[in-house]
């Protein structure tokens, strides 16, 4: 069986090979450390840096590289599958009334009282950038104390962040001197369905991560 | 193993075989299942089986949990209730392929 810090070791030997990721560190490090002690059991005097050797060379020339895009691929899909289904889930009854209300509403105010619907459009548009900015900032101080990166939480922050570009694109390509209150209203309330979807993705995801590497989160556990 | 690619496009059914007789598996253990069941002849590479694991799990065909043994977390996959159906569609598709390879190559059934 190998020590602790040969498996640390381990850890190391990963990502000086472009694993950055825990999820598949993981499980890398259990099939080198299983094929490890297969080979030092099978030659007696095997030291166990050449035995680290001949195991990553049976991974061929291109080393962990498959392994980690098919991980990317993998976390990318399951991501974009829970933001279907919390979208989804966010346009049925009585979910959806949330953004109905916040639709009607806007687009009174952009009716009758311009200025407090853009300076509302703005606010809940900044309120989003905000509240990505602090998650990318907790999730940057959470990789810093735990040493560890997932690859799931990176892919599932980003989505509303490029949202507000939709509003100024639209306002470019339909002349920047109007305001279009139906359509704003529409775009605001997708933004609201969006920003509750991703909210609600990153909740998921974090509860997952926990539930699947509580030793990641909670070492001393 | 003699000719890898002969292999290629039934890896995903073998793994999955697998899964089903011995209900939990980790990744190491179902590259020594493969080579002990041919006696060497087949060897799974790491590069083909993992991305292969997390394509199915991605699918919803595998799910997966962790246990700490010896000094490491291990992660075991096992067929999720739809990864069941798959099972049984891909031995049927197997076991079709097999029977279309014998007509071809006049082989007769073992």
């Amino acid at each position: 069986m190998l020590t602790k810090e040969q498996i640390a070791h381990l850890f190391k030997f990963c990502e000086k090979h472009y694993v950055y990721y825990y999820e598949v560190q993981v499980e890398l490090v259990d099939h080198l450390a299983n094929a490890i002690e297969e080979k030092m059991a099978s030659t007696g005097n095997l030291a166990f840096d050449d035995a680290l050797n001949k195991v990553y060379a049976d991974f061929g020339v291109m080393g962990f590289a498959p392994i980690v895009q098919e991980k990317q691929n993998q976390v990318f899909r399951t991501s974009k599958a829970a933001y279907w289904k919390f979208i989804k889930e966010q346009l049925k009854w009585p979910q959806i009334l949330r953004a109905l209300f916040f639709s009607a509403l806007l687009y009174q105010l952009l009716l009758h009282y311009e200025t407090i619907g853009i300076v509302l459009i703005g606010s809940i548009i900044f309120y989003g950038i905000v509240s990505n900015l602090f998650y990318q900032i907790r999730l940057a101080r959470s990789i810093k104390n735990t040493g560890k990166k997932f690859a799931l939480l990176n892919y599932s922050s980003h989505l509303t962040l490029g949202f507000p570009a939709f509003y100024f694109l639209i306002q470019v390509m339909l002349h920047l001197d109007e305001v279009y209150p139906l359509l704003y209203s529409i775009l605001t309330g997708c933004y609201i369905v969006l920003f509750i979807a991703s909210d609600k993705v990153t909740n998921h995801v974090k509860e997952k991560l926990v539930r699947e590497y509580p030793e990641a989160f909670y070492p001393a556990a | 193993m003699n000719n890898p690619s002969l292999y290629k496009g039934i890896l995903r059914p073998i793994v999955i075989r697998l899964l089903e007789e011995n209900k939990k598996m980790y990744g190491f253990e179902i590259t020594r299942e493969v080579k002990s069941l041919t006696a060497g002849r087949v060897k799974i590479t790491e590069g083909a089986l993992y991305p292969l694991l997390h394509s199915l799990e991605a699918e919803g065909v595998l799910e997966s949990e962790q246990q700490f043994v010896d000094n490491r977390m291990r992660k075991y996959y096992k067929l999720t209730p739809r990864g069941k159906k798959v099972s049984e569609h891909s031995f049927g598709e197997i076991t079709e392929f097999i029977t279309h390879l014998q007509n071809i190559f006049n082989l007769k059934p073992a």
